[in-house]
């Protein structure tokens, strides 16, 4: 029964907009458009503008356990004196539904005070017996740090409206604007928060809380507005290597889960 | 040794100069403003004066933070548990306060929180100061009350000789108190509601009696209660009597802060226990056994058994009055507490007897309701105040149940940050008569969900708070034919520019699954969506006058209904007359969308209203002050509907479309 609405959502009109955002984002409700380090080169680009080392990252996300659905991500950060470039790839779905995304980012600093960023990237869905399509597409994005503990941030998904359409194979990829704020209310807590207008879609507010119980450990709660899920999540850092764990829930639908790894050369 | 007794004689000018001051705060903004937080929705109308009451003699006779114990803290029952416990590692570290403002350096006391509590507490002489003070006085201190209420239209049921109301439409209440010195105090309370008889065929004239006899630290009884008394343990899942608050945007309200035994002075009907119970300390345990013996108003099927019990108090109509004190309930137990270094561990058992069965009926949802004559109840409860946090729980099952459990934490992570979390697993057949979790639903049986809130301080000025419950019920409801879920999300912001402004915007959204309205064979469950916007302003007119105005907009599925008010107060620092006065304007289409407000009344009567309809509501308060010792207090009130003939219905309703209300009372201290 699952399946088949499963199936039914990743059908609809709508093509799936599943990023590889890293679990920290996931443990947060995905509210990081205001974070910044190298998951932000799925999120909001100009989050990479701050990254001082080449970093490395590769994250896996099941969706609904107990269903083959599942995300696969791969992505790398150059700086480069003020400026980053930015790699990735990630391949969403299962056997008879796949899509596969490939990003190049190219993200600027300005002062350490404004960050923008524009990436280009290419999609190619494949859906069994529709055939298959391929089609690029554009976001733009901008962070400034308004003062020590607040950073407010701006970010259109898919500027360009693209689309897949070849032959029987119809699905829009979504165009999202998202505004944001992150907020540093102690060296030890951060709140951010994120409003996410989709095209077609409902308006979305998005919270989270991250809290370093421990210089190794980070502890991370989140809520979504509609649809209405929870999150909870915990980080580890230690030498050069992060790890991230979170666990999204929907009331009917179940558990979301997501590992990410991050280092830093 | 002459010289002593001038200083004594001195002193005793000073206190008994001060000690009728019960009387000054009585309109008195700061409580009015700590009862109208708690937020609280309910059809029941409740008596809020012990709680106010409490408040007050800590306002004439302020605790002193320095010796205050846990429980007396507790009596200031808007401090959350985490607060407590800081106040009190504060002294331990730091020593003893030299001056109440020192209350700003304690870790998870914000600002607010600090103004909210300086009225109440002193950083005051030591203790033996307290023994002179009550030694030197004439025999004791005498508190007597009077209230006189009635509604000015008749209502349909006193038309009715037979199935109406048997008596005369005032309604009375006498409040006495009694203080003889820091260890004994007793009270009366007797209370005739509209509608019942003063003069009938019974022991005493009044329909309600309340009444109980107070020892305090005496030897090793910490508390002796003979008389009437609310019990009151861990998280209110085995054992809890008396009011209690559910969810609100205040995270304080998520633990409870159980004070144990406590005497018993409201007029509320049905949550107490009578008897005689007390409270033993012996080194780190607190033991309190309890026997009662009551009568209870049931309904009463065909064969004899209970269907339910009443609490309203209402004994007026014929059928009212068969089933007072119809049922007879003998309950006895004991409740032991351990304390280790912060660790806190609680037992509570005790058994329930009635003196018939109940049989709650054959409907698919009243299968797990409480059947038989004979409960066992057990629970084990314990609060850990860790570090910046506070856990806390209790698990408790009664005969032939399933485990129930609450259980939570309360974290500062930053001294502007704190968030609170709390899961609560209740099987629809725990039974418990005297229960009061935090929960969705009133009572709490028949749930599962998960709270958790932040609430964000980043300076004196603002505070935003931000909740989300998710919550399902495992078994069928009352109007829910099926098991069903839901969630909701609420958040409130506050804003203080300065001491004389403050607006506050309160937003909530709550998903509901209910039986499908109609006339259809078979009723599917529904989502309901109800949402509740609500924007208040408080500011100061002049250094006496005070101005509060309420916007609220609600929405339930397609149905608007809203309420506009404005209130204003008058409460000059040396006059001996101060008032207020409200006038409000509202339009609600149903019981769905109905919306509450805090009703500003005489001393010890302020309740909350569920506006309903289409109309406007004026009413005045106003308190003349005689002497310290002689107040009066008068309130008129008077609703008008738009666009009705009748208001109300059943045995309650009146003609016309106009409701109006006058109470008097008259308050004597000597």
């Amino acid at each position: 029964m699952r399946l088949i609405l499963l199936l039914v959502v990743l059908f609809s009109y709508q093509a799936n907009s599943q990023t590889a955002q890293g679990a920290r984002s996931l443990g947060l409700a995905n509210s990081t458009v205001a974070a910044q380090g190298i998951w932000s080169l799925n999120d909001n680009q100009a989050g990479l503008a701050n990254i001082k080392r080449i970093s490395l990252a590769l994250d896996y996300q099941k969706f609904l356990i107990g269903q083959p659905v599942a995300m696969n991500g791969m992505l790398l950060a150059i700086p480069y004196k003020n400026q980053v470039f930015g790699l990735t790839f990630s391949t969403y779905g299962f056997e008879v539904y796949r899509s596969q995304k490939m990003g190049l980012a190219y993200a600027r600093n300005f002062g350490a005070k404004l960050f923008t960023a524009l990436t280009f990237y290419y999609h190619s869905l494949a859906i069994s017996q529709y055939g298959n399509s391929g089609t690029y597409s554009v976001d733009a994005g901008f962070q400034y740090q308004l003062n020590p503990t607040v950073r407010i941030a701006s970010h259109i998904g898919n500027l360009s409206n693209s689309t897949f359409q070849k032959d029987n194979l119809f699905a829009n990829l979504p165009l999202k604007i998202q505004f944001g704020a992150l907020y540093q209310t102690s060296e030890l807590v951060s709140l951010s928060m994120m409003l996410e207008e989709t095209l077609a879609k409902n308006a979305q507010l998005n919270l989270g809380l991250e809290y370093h119980i421990a210089p190794i450990l980070a502890l991370r709660g989140g809520v979504s507005s509609s649809p209405f899920r929870q999150y909870a999540g915990f980080g580890l850092a230690k030498a050069d290597f992060k790890l991230d764990l979170a666990l999204a829930s929907q009331q009917v639908l179940g558990y979301t889960s997501q590992i990410s790894l991050a280092y830093d050369f | 040794m002459i010289f002593k007794r001038i200083v004594a004689a001195i002193l005793v000018l000073l206190i008994s100069s001060t000690v009728n001051t019960y009387a000054q705060s009585d309109l008195d903004p700061e409580i009015n403003q700590i009862i109208e937080s708690l937020d609280r929705n309910s059809d029941v109308e409740l008596d809020y004066s012990e709680l106010i009451d409490r408040l007050m003699v800590y306002k004439s006779h302020p605790l002193n933070l320095n010796s205050a114990s846990v429980d007396e803290l507790k009596n200031l029952w808007f401090l959350t548990p985490l607060q407590i416990n800081s106040i009190r590692s504060h002294i331990q570290e730091n020593g003893p306060f030299l001056d109440a403002l020192e209350l700003q350096a304690v870790p998870n006391l914000d600002i607010q929180s600090v103004k909210l509590l300086l009225p109440f507490v002193s950083v005051g002489s030591p203790k033996p100061f307290n023994d002179l003070n009550f030694k030197k006085l004439v025999l004791g201190h005498h508190d007597f009350l009077i209230r006189y209420e009635q509604l000015l239209q008749k209502q349909v049921g006193y038309s009715d000789s037979e199935s109406g109301f048997t008596g005369t439409p005032q309604h009375i209440v006498v409040r006495y108190r009694y203080q003889y010195n820091q260890h004994l105090s007793g009270a009366l309370n007797l209370e005739k509601d509209p509608g019942e008889t003063l003069f009938r065929n019974r022991v005493g004239l009044f329909d309600f009696g309340s009444g109980h006899l107070f020892l305090k630290d005496y030897g090793i009884f910490k508390k002796i209660v003979i008389g009437d008394y609310d019990l009151q343990f861990g998280q209110g899942l085995t054992l809890w009597s008396g009011l209690a608050f559910g969810k609100s945007a205040l995270l304080t309200s998520i633990a409870k802060s159980a004070v144990g035994l406590k005497p018993y002075s409201s007029l509320n009907e049905g949550l107490f226990f009578r008897g005689i119970a007390s409270t033993l300390v012996w080194k780190n345990f607190q033991i309190t056994p309890f026997y009662s013996n009551r009568k209870l108003d049931a309904s009463l099927s065909a064969n004899g058994e209970v269907t339910s019990i009443s609490t309203s108090g209402l004994h007026r109509t014929p059928t009212e009055l068969s089933n007072r004190r119809n049922l007879n309930q003998v309950m006895f137990g004991a409740a032991i507490q351990y304390s280790m270094k912060s660790l806190t561990l609680g037992i509570t058992s005790y058994y329930t007897q009635f003196s018939r069965r109940f049989d709650p009926g054959l409907d698919p949802y009243n299968q797990f309701d409480f059947q038989g004559q004979q409960l066992t109840s057990i629970g084990l409860n314990y609060q850990y105040p860790f570090r910046n946090s506070y856990i806390f729980g209790e698990f408790a099952k009664g005969s032939g149940d399933d485990l129930a459990s609450v259980n939570g934490i309360i974290s500062s992570l930053s001294p502007k940050l704190s968030v609170a979390l709390l899961y609560r697993a209740i099987p629809a057949n725990y039974s418990s008569f005297y229960n009061s979790v935090f929960a969705e639903s009133s009572t709490g049986v028949n749930e599962r969900g998960f709270y958790s809130g932040i609430s964000l301080k980043p300076n004196s000025k603002w505070e935003w708070s931000v909740y989300t419950d998710v919550f399902q019920f495992p078994w069928l409801k009352y109007g829910v034919d099926a098991p069903s879920r839901g969630h909701e999300l609420a958040v409130k912001l506050n804003y203080k520019p300065s001491k004389h402004v403050e607006l506050i915007g309160q937003y909530r959204i709550k998903y509901k699954e209910e039986n499908e309205t109609g006339e259809n064979t078979f009723n599917d469950v529904i989502e309901t969506k109800h949402q509740r916007f609500r924007l208040d302003l408080a500011y100061d007119i002049t250094k006496d006058i005070r101005a509060r105005n309420r916007y609220e907009l609600v929405k339930y599925q397609t149905e608007n209904a809203h309420l506009v008010y404005q209130d204003i107060s008058y409460q000059p620092l040396q006059s001996r007359f101060s008032g207020n006065v409200r006038f409000a304007v509202f339009n609600i289409p149903s019981y769905d969308s109905r919306i509450y407000a805090f009703q500003n009344d005489v001393l010890f009567s302020n309740s909350i209203l569920a506006y309903q309809n289409q109309g406007m509501q004026f009413y005045v308060n106003a308190r003349y002050r005689f002497t310290r010792a002689l107040n009066l207090w008068l309130h008129y009130e008077i609703q008008s509907y738009a666009n009705r003939e009748s208001i109300g219905s059943g045995t309650t309703q009146i003609a016309g479309n106009k409701r109006s209300e006058v109470k008097l009372q008259l308050r004597y201290q000597f």
